[in-house]
């Protein structure tokens, strides 16, 4: 630990702190998380092993690095990442007028679906998606998903998992339901909530408890039931009594947001976990399409330049 | 062409509508093709009969203790953990003493059920096992040597990985017919060429991919409905699986197949020496007729 200051703590999780940290080698800031040791009698910790085994496969530019992994003769264990000050919770309120603007939650909301993606197709789910756990680098205009200390890895047959997982604002409603199963749409769930606080700066569902909150989702994207999510009815936690509310029309609550949007919007926070989109699918959609249009128009401009044109030349000409 | 299909694939996908699970419409299949030969020990390494002669010894110790940890068996571990000694041990040094070699078993077992167990505790995995000598001290320093020595990548990509994507080849319908399917295949066929050094040699995909189509006994198709939707499987190399195949009914052959259908008995004592293969074989038929296996 001797090439690493520890500084102020900036987070407080179930299996450890994560403390600011210089790298005194090369100035760098990091991020260190420390690692409880509950008990000196159990070898390296199992949270350890975990999280470490499951962050080492992960290389993404939407993701935080995995810098190192440092212990001491006394089985304390240190992860360090890389580390910025700013996340999107901040950066909302910091820079409230770039923040807003259609194009910037476009691009911001691109980069966190490839990252959750990254994270899906290597069998791992995220579990904890909030805007403070998105961290951005603005001169790289970058924005990297933190803090897997709540994920999950799934490549073995899926089993029961712990309920107590995802900030309830970002949490879907299958988890809030006690489903004892549930699969990496929570992920996408958490990151429709993000989508909609991004273009309103309001949680869309945010209810005081658990069940207020479960009532609020219901009241916006209707109350589900044996037809809609096959299977709701039994789930534990599922409400007795609850009025029977029809689907909002989401067009209304985002009344700056361009149809394809809402309709994104729309599927990834589909209440029937089987039939919400993908983080996959969520990429390919419409409302990413147009973007990509722009950047062939200027692509096809940048052709029309002579000198790029003699580089396009010279490069067909390599074997 | 490789792009091409998969683009082909992936759009085909996306109208699959049935699917209950986002992960597996997802099929992060690609990537577990890519990187599964990482996972795999030193090719040529079990070719010496010594390395054999070892692994054998150090398999059925890991499955004696992957039977027991404190927690209800989960045929994961012994899975996982012999691979970790697989790619351990055919890529670095060998412990000299035969202490620190049982440590070093020991050790790849605890990772495992680390891997797969929550609240996993070391102290009770000890005392079920009756390793009332080994400190936790010790083992604690050898989970660092193996953790540093695979670099941390303990989430390794074995034949279990590919057994449901093989499966969604086959044209079954039935839930139920599908479980009976992976079942038979992971039991009669899958487990034994894990737990065989000779099978060290081909990719996990492989591997999983022969334990579908091997002949099965009683069963009424004939080979050719297990072989010819794999055929399809762009990913799999034919001569590869011919090769598996052969060695899988070679041993079929010799009947060396049953002694790994019985379940290791769970007294532990230190470190087991290998029996004689024909007694073992006696006392599995023995124990096998007495469950009215055969």
């Amino acid at each position: 630990m001797e090439k690493y200051k520890l500084g102020k703590v900036i987070g407080i999780g179930a299996y450890g702190i994560v403390h600011r940290g210089l790298n005194l080698e090369t100035n760098q800031i990091v991020a260190i998380k420390r690692f409880y040791t509950f008990d000196c009698k159990n070898g390296v910790p199992y949270t350890t092993i975990q999280e470490i085994s499951m962050l080492i496969e992960m290389y993404h530019i939407n993701i935080v690095k995995l810098l190192d992994v440092i212990s001491n003769t006394k089985n304390e264990w240190y992860i360090i990442f890389e580390y910025l000050d700013l996340d999107l919770e901040k950066y909302m309120v910091t820079y409230l007028k770039d923040s807003m603007e259609k194009h910037t939650i476009k691009y911001i909301m691109h980069q966190i679906l490839s990252g959750v993606m990254y994270c899906h197709k290597h069998r791992i789910m995220h579990r904890d998606l909030t805007p403070d756990k998105l961290l951005i680098d603005l001169n790289a205009s970058v924005v990297k998903i933190a803090d897997f200390g709540m994920a999950r890895a799934f490549d073995f047959p899926l089993r029961a998992y712990s309920p107590e997982v995802v900030t309830t604002w970002y949490r879907a409603p299958e988890i809030l339901l006690g489903s004892p199963v549930y699969t990496t749409a929570v992920d996408v769930w958490s990151v429709g909530c993000i989508f909609a606080k991004m273009l309103t700066r309001q949680n869309l569902f945010a209810g005081a408890s658990k069940n207020e909150h479960l009532r609020k989702i219901f009241s916006i994207m209707g109350t589900p039931n044996e037809r809609t999510w096959p299977g709701v009815t039994s789930l534990p936690y599922y409400p007795a009594g609850l009025p029977e509310y029809y689907p909002e029309n989401l067009e209304e609550f985002f009344p700056d947001l361009e149809p394809a949007g809402v309709d994104l919007l729309s599927e990834m926070l589909c209440m029937n976990p089987a039939r919400r989109i993908s983080a996959h699918r969520a990429l390919q959609h419409a409302y990413f399409k147009k973007k990509k249009r722009k950047e062939k128009k200027e692509k096809k401009m940048m052709i029309l330049d002579p000198i790029e044109e003699e580089k396009e030349e010279e490069d067909d000409d390599d074997p | 062409m490789n792009s091409k299909q998969i683009k082909k694939e992936e759009s085909e996908m996306e109208f699959n509508f049935e699917n209950p699970f986002q992960e597996q419409e997802l099929k992060p299949i690609e990537w577990l093709f890519e990187t599964e030969t990482q996972f795999m020990a030193a090719q040529g390494f079990f070719q010496n009969h010594e390395a054999r002669r070892l692994r054998k010894i150090a398999v059925k110790k890991i499955r004696q203790l992957s039977q027991n940890g404190g927690f209800r068996h989960d045929p994961f571990v012994s899975f996982l953990a012999v691979n970790y000694y697989d790619r351990c041990i055919s890529s670095y040094p060998l412990p000299v003493d035969e202490y620190s070699y049982g440590l070093f078993i020991i050790s790849c077992v605890v990772i495992a059920w680390k891997m797969r167990k929550s609240g996993f505790y070391l102290p009770v995995f000890l005392e079920t096992n009756r390793l009332y000598n080994v400190d936790y001290r010790q083992i604690e320093r050898m989970e660092h040597r193996i953790l540093y020595a695979l670099k941390w990548r303990m989430r390794s990509v074995t034949a279990l990985c590919f057994l449901d994507f093989f499966i969604s080849f086959y044209n079954f319908t039935d839930i139920q017919e599908i479980a009976t399917f992976k079942r038979q295949s992971l039991e009669c066929k899958l487990l034994h060429m894990h737990y065989d050094a000779r099978f060290t040699e081909f990719k996990p995909s492989t591997i999983a991919a022969t334990a579908l189509i091997a002949e099965r006994p009683n069963i009424a198709p004939p080979p050719a409905f297990f072989c010819e939707p794999l055929l399809r499987c762009q990913y799999l190399n034919m001569d590869e699986l011919e090769n598996c195949h052969n060695l899988l009914m070679a041993q079929v052959r010799s009947n060396d197949l049953r002694t790994y259908l019985v379940p290791p008995s769970p007294s532990m004592d230190a470190i087991a020496e290998v029996e004689d293969d024909d007694q073992k074989r006696q006392r599995s038929r023995k124990r096998m007729r007495e469950r009215g296996l055969v």
